[in-house]
């Protein structure tokens, strides 16, 4: 089922929850609604499932206006952060309940029960109660309460985030999967970047209730439209430093006290000529930043703080009154307070307007 | 239990079970426990319980100030003075042209010729006055725990396909069982022993005993009747039956509700 979105805006009282958004989702994609909390994109999706009445804007299944029908009118299945398992009643019944508000006959209720509780793995737990199943045991009934009936669209909110990180993992996966085999339209609302990132076709960036980008995860790693989502998307986050960015000869520079960069061909080409020059946030992310010895980088730095990641150490440094970060490989040898030289990556280097947010890179995807 | 009257209390000789004895064996015996079972449980189901769910449902499923307002007005009955309120119940069911639903509801639908409905209809009234208090309890609770259910339950049941009744059927009430048990024990307890609005608007009339219930003959027996009659012991003794009618009432209801059940432990293995 396609779903589109227009104009779409939500009011509670005088507050704007939902700003003028337009978002289309085409059928069988798996889209992610990722921001912080209070974003909107609850509100969103539960103005999908007809909870809450657009304000103003459309909402489309296919080519059908839906803003007026009813939750049980528009055959969608949907998985809470809570569960909302029905705790007075067994798990048999919790999956059933959907076909028994149909009123679908006994024999074939049972088969289809017992035929999604099968594929989700808790088929011998049917004549339990909520009460007595684990979190993870839960959040599968919730899922195959969900798709009992069927649905054309399946929504998630958040509803990874009551597991424990190992279980999460888990079920992360097993969503992705189930959502390729059945095929089924789905959007996923989240907080946690990691989880779009992995689990999505398409992201879709709220804040403060309007839409900051949208797009493939690697579109939004590699190309962020905006100060917001590089620095939402990617953990550890994108570094930013305040740069003036000049022209000298046929070169584009980024100046700054204890630095100068020539920036790459390939950059300097999509830089939108009416911000040269200007000052600008220049943005990378630490993988792409390199520890050399001193005075053998782009820039000396004295390190902050070194924190091990495992398979990586995570390597801060102290610019003026900004930090910077760089991902190295475990061990890292160097301790608090050395001077190390840092090597940037020159081609991943994005930039942004400080005023507005936005990338200044003319055409960035 | 004692003959204790104001005489020769004091003497071992007057103790005996000869009140209880007494309970059953008087001809009004039937009379009363026929008028406490109706006065008691019309009232618990229509009203105490029955209307209190109804209201909290529809307080509840409609804006939010709206039914606010419409609870705030449900109280007035429980905070006026009772005597002002079953006086104004008095008045109001008087004959024509005085009484207000004589005047104002039977004579222009053309019912009844004007009598005097609380002695044509006491049981109606009596009904109604205790009702109309104590529906408001369960009003307030109930819809007190309705509006606690978490809102995820009430949006799966929607998107499930449920309609607002259906919600109601299978996800609210069963979701409210606890506080509907406390409602309606509490209610029938306190419904057993209150009998002071029937003391102001009947006083167990009209006629021998009409309305008198279990509540109201112990305190007729026991304070109202002239000095130097008063069967102290006699009044005592109903009220003992009435208690321990009240705790068979409460244990039968915690089986009803299986009140074991919503204590039992959960049974987590894994996680």
């Amino acid at each position: 089922m396609q779903i589109t979105i227009e104009n779409l805006c939500k009011f509670f009282g005088k507050v704007k929850a939902v700003d003028n958004l337009n978002l289309d989702i085409a059928d069988k994609e798996f889209v992610a609604f990722l921001g912080p909390s209070g974003c909107g994109k609850t509100t969103t999706l539960l103005m999908i499932a007809g909870i809450y009445k657009p304000t103003s804007g459309y909402i489309r299944f296919g080519d059908r206006v839906v803003n007026h029908l009813l939750p049980k009118e528009r055959n969608i299945g949907m998985v809470f952060q809570s569960y909302a398992l029905y705790p007075h009643m067994t798990v048999f019944d919790n999956i059933a309940y959907p076909l028994t508000l149909k009123k679908v006959n006994r024999k074939e209720k049972k088969q289809r029960v017992q035929r999604v509780a099968d594929m989700m793995g808790i088929g011998e737990l049917l004549d339990r109660k909520p009460g007595e199943l684990s979190g993870g045991q839960q959040q599968r009934v919730a899922v195959a309460r969900a798709l009992v009936k069927e649905p054309a669209i399946l929504l998630f909110d958040e509803p990874l985030s009551n597991l424990d990180a190992k279980l999460r993992l888990r079920m992360r996966g097993e969503i992705k999967r189930l959502q390729e085999d059945l095929s089924v339209t789905s959007i996923y609302v989240t907080h946690d970047q990691v989880e779009a990132m992995t689990m999505a076709n398409r992201i879709a960036v709220m804040n403060h209730g309007i839409l900051q980008t949208y797009g493939t995860p690697n579109q939004l790693y590699e190309y962020p439209d905006t100060l917001f989502v590089a620095g939402f998307i990617g953990s550890p986050p994108m570094n930013f430093l305040k740069i003036d960015l000049e022209q000298e000869g046929d070169g584009l520079y980024l100046v700054r006290r204890e630095l100068k960069i020539r920036l790459p061909e390939e950059i300097a080409a999509q830089v939108k000529p009416s911000v040269v020059p200007s000052q600008v946030i220049m943005g990378i992310r630490p993988e792409d930043v390199h520890i050399v010895p001193a005075n053998e980088g782009d820039f000396d730095a004295e390190i902050y703080v070194v924190e091990p990641l495992g398979r990586e150490d995570l390597v801060s440094f102290r610019l003026g009154e900004e930090e910077f970060r760089a991902l190295t490989p475990a061990p890292f040898k160097g301790g608090v307070g050395t001077i190390m030289g840092l090597n940037l990556t020159k081609e991943k280097i994005r930039l942004f307007d400080p005023d507005t947010g936005n990338s200044v890179l003319k055409s960035n995807k | 239990m004692t003959n204790f009257g104001i005489l020769e209390w004091w003497n071992p000789k007057n103790w005996s079970l000869t009140n209880y004895i007494k309970i059953f064996n008087n001809h009004f015996f039937p009379k009363i426990l026929l008028n406490t079972i109706m006065y008691t449980g019309l009232t618990l189901f229509l009203f105490n319980v029955g209307m209190g769910l109804v209201v909290a449902l529809i307080t509840t499923h409609i804006r939010r100030r709206t039914g606010f307002a419409f609870r705030a007005a449900w109280l007035l009955p429980r905070i006026t003075p009772v005597v002002v309120y079953v006086m104004m119940w008095k008045a109001m069911a008087g004959p024509a042209p005085m009484g207000i639903i004589n005047d104002y509801f039977l004579r222009p639908l053309g019912i009844g010729s004007g009598e005097y409905l609380l002695m044509t209809n006491p049981w109606v009234f009596v009904i109604l006055v205790n009702g109309f208090i104590g529906a408001s309890f369960g009003m307030i609770l109930l819809s007190s725990a309705i509006e606690s259910i978490p809102k995820d339950y009430i949006i799966a049941s929607k998107v499930d396909g449920g309609s607002t009744w259906q919600t109601i059927r299978y996800v609210e009430l069963p979701m409210i069982k606890w506080p509907l048990l406390f409602v309606t024990t509490y209610q029938t307890l306190s419904l057993l022993t209150s009998f002071e609005q029937i003391l102001l608007l009947t006083d167990g009339g009209p006629g021998l005993y009409q309305t008198e219930v279990w509540s109201l003959m112990a305190y007729h027996r026991a304070f109202a009747t002239y000095f130097g009659n008063t069967q102290w012991g006699y009044g005592a003794a109903w009220s003992v039956v009435l208690v321990i009618i009240g705790i068979a009432m409460a244990v039968i209801y915690m089986r009803v509700f299986k009140f074991g059940e919503l204590l039992q432990e959960p049974k987590i293995e894994t996680l």
